[in-house]
């Protein structure tokens, strides 16, 4: 039966199924405004303006506030709560960006103790980088990238955290009060957690997950099926 | 076929539609990706593991093609580029995916044919079981049917290195296939 699993496999691709409705939206999709390149003497206008804004902030006192963390909205256990279609992973706007990321996801990979999830801060097309210990913060300051990038401590690491999906998928067998709701884990690099997803919200559970993996290294969406 | 999509079939209409996409025209555009969505969205599929996710690494990779379309020099060579662009972002999805505790309704769809349908399963666990790097190689050569020499471009890695990996991704494959079918 294993004969020809070649043959097999590639009938196989070919039928799997692709929704019409997801190839509807993918060409109907809209595009925005394409950015016109900025000529060299507008550019260094630009720069010497940014520059003098950012004179201006730090003679005030008012450095860039700290990376967004969404810790606004946190249930009562320190878990952080985040909307429906809130965007916590990278979405590159650029090649290039996503060039960056893909390398700053290798690192962390290859040093999955040291370093946390990369992120792209839209608000700044920044590379944000993650170091969770010391040697992960000089791995990082070592590490050249073409984009423009700053580094973040955070308090887990990549190898943590991906700990944390897979053990999530055990609770329900471990007869955890309420594991049924939970159908989805996915990272949040945004604020370097485990995103969870739950059906509905369960007091029980988030206190219990909170109990088991620490507030601060998880968040949860609430999407009823 | 419709006339838009005969022309983006052609080496002329595609280059074409590119000269007008690169010039901001957002539908020459669509006519020039269209042709490819059906393939990019399988094989996203296919390294990803799930269709929705597998949908969002495609529009990424669309709103990433529109924005550096102006950068690539060759119009001819759109497909290839546009593949590559996918096949990156279908990685960076795989690398960080999303895991489902039930089998995501879409793959696991069983066919008409039960023997299929079991075959199917069969190769849908198993396929699923191989790590990202493994379906992306075998999604490029058994989906795409690339050549050696056009997933080591794709890739950026040695020819040899292709040969290997696609080798021991099959050999996983039917390790993991053995399995399945004494379960």
């Amino acid at each position: 039966m294993n004969d020809d699993l070649e043959g097999r496999l590639e009938r196989w691709m070919g039928e799997i199924p692709v929704s019409d409705e997801r190839l509807r939206q993918l060409s109907t999709l809209d595009l925005p405004p394409r950015r016109r390149p900025v000529g060299g003497w507008l550019r260094l206008l630009g720069a010497a303006a940014v520059a003098g804004l950012l004179v201006l902030i730090a003679s005030f006192g008012l450095a860039r506030p700290p990376l967004q963390t969404g810790t606004t909205n946190l249930d009562p256990t320190g878990i952080l709560l985040v909307g429906i279609g809130e965007n916590v992973q990278a979405r590159p706007a650029s090649e290039a960006l996503a060039q960056a990321f893909d390398q700053a996801l290798r690192i962390a990979m290859a040093n999955p103790n040291d370093l946390g999830y990369p992120w792209l801060d839209p608000s700044t097309d920044e590379l944000v980088l993650s170091a969770a210990t010391g040697q992960g913060r000089r791995i990082l300051e070592t590490a050249t990238f073409t984009v423009a990038h700053r580094i973040r401590d955070v308090a887990h690491s990549y190898a943590e955290l991906q700990q944390i999906q897979d053990d999530v998928t055990r609770l329900l067998a471990a007869g955890v009060t309420d594991a049924q709701l939970i159908y989805m884990t996915y990272p949040d690099q945004r604020d370097n957690r485990t995103l969870i997803t739950v059906s509905r919200m369960s007091r029980p559970l988030l206190e219990e997950l909170a109990r088991r993996f620490g507030s601060d290294a998880i968040a949860i969406e609430v999407a009823p099926n | 076929m419709s006339m838009e999509n005969a022309a983006a079939g052609s080496p002329l209409g595609s280059t074409l539609l590119v000269r007008s996409a690169t010039n901001g025209d957002g539908d020459a555009f669509r006519r020039l990706v269209e042709p490819h969505l059906a393939v990019a969205l399988r094989a996203s599929t296919l390294v990803v593991g799930s269709e929705a996710d597998a949908a969002d690494a495609v529009q990424d990779a669309l709103l990433s093609a529109w924005r550096d379309l102006p950068k690539l020099r060759e119009p001819e060579a759109f497909g290839a580029w546009f593949r590559q662009i996918v096949v990156r972002s279908a990685m960076r999805r795989a690398k960080t995916r999303r895991r489902l505790v039930a089998l995501d309704p879409q793959i696991a769809a069983p066919a008409a044919d039960l023997d299929r349908a079991v075959e199917a399963r069969q190769l849908q666990r198993a396929f699923g079981d191989l790590e990202s790097d493994d379906r992306l190689a075998l999604t490029l050569r058994h989906l795409w049917q690339l050549s050696v020499r056009e997933v080591a471009g794709l890739l950026g890695i040695p020819e040899g290195t292709v040969k290997s990996r696609t080798y021991h991704a099959m050999e996983r494959l039917r390790a993991a296939y053995a399995a399945e079918e004494r379960r």
